[in-house]
């Protein structure tokens, strides 16, 4: 994996028609600008997990493990 | 009033009143806008079934997050509370949505996207917690509770 060292302003270039700059650093957080082609695809990765989990969710529940759900404590 | 074949509950009929809307849908799943939210059985502390109208076969279990978790504090952003319609605490309620597995000790409930819900509107996001939450998407249901053995149905 490459790790680079950027400061507010500068940018990275990965391969010919994507930019990413920082624009923003907060004590936890930074905030970048990218400039891509349209069709590019970009998420936040942890979306990507949201978007799996509730696929996975909506598979259905197996019927032996909804009836045990069912006996979990109720308060 | 509507008739519904669910994917948990069988056919059921509700009333518009009724639906929860969720302008944005849910994760991977944004085209989704309306849901019912069912109670699996006819007991108060019951999990729910979030079932889409649009898709029948569509439907999530759904726990209330602070019976797994009293202390439960997910803390909204400013952006969420906003196209919430900026309610106040009382009005918020909070669902997570259960990945249930064979075994059942496999199966995880996601803490970190709870759905938020404006209770006077019936308006719902599935919001995104922030990393530093503690909360994450798998928290395994066998580690928050213990089964209570033979409780009647």
């Amino acid at each position: 994996m490459l790790i680079l060292q950027r400061r507010k302003g500068e940018s990275i270039q990965i391969g010919n028609d994507i930019t990413i700059t920082v624009t923003e650093l907060g004590a936890d957080r930074v905030r970048l600008a990218i400039d891509a082609p349209r069709k590019t695809v970009i998420k936040r990765t942890e979306l990507l997990e949201a978007v799996r989990m509730n696929r996975e969710a909506a598979t259905g529940a197996p019927a032996g493990v909804l009836q045990t759900l069912l006996k979990y404590p109720k308060e | 009033m509507m008739k519904i074949q669910t994917k948990y509950c069988g056919e059921i009929t509700y009333e518009s009143d009724q639906l929860l809307h969720f302008p944005e849908g849910l994760f991977g799943f944004e085209e989704e806008h309306t849901f019912l939210l069912l109670r699996l059985e006819d007991d108060e502390a019951s999990p729910f079934c979030l079932q889409s109208t649009q898709t029948p076969e569509l439907a999530f279990i759904v726990l209330d997050p602070f019976q797994l978790v009293p202390d439960y504090a997910p803390e909204l952003s400013d952006a969420d509370c906003a196209r919430l319609g900026d309610p106040t605490g009382e009005h918020i309620a909070l669902y997570a949505i259960c990945v249930l597995r064979e075994p059942m000790n496999e199966s995880t409930v996601n803490l970190r996207c709870p759905i938020a819900m404006h209770m006077e509107t019936q308006i719902a996001f599935q919001v995104m917690l922030t990393g530093d939450s503690g909360y994450t998407f798998r928290h395994r249901l066998s580690d928050l509770a213990t089964a209570k053995g033979d409780t009647s149905c």
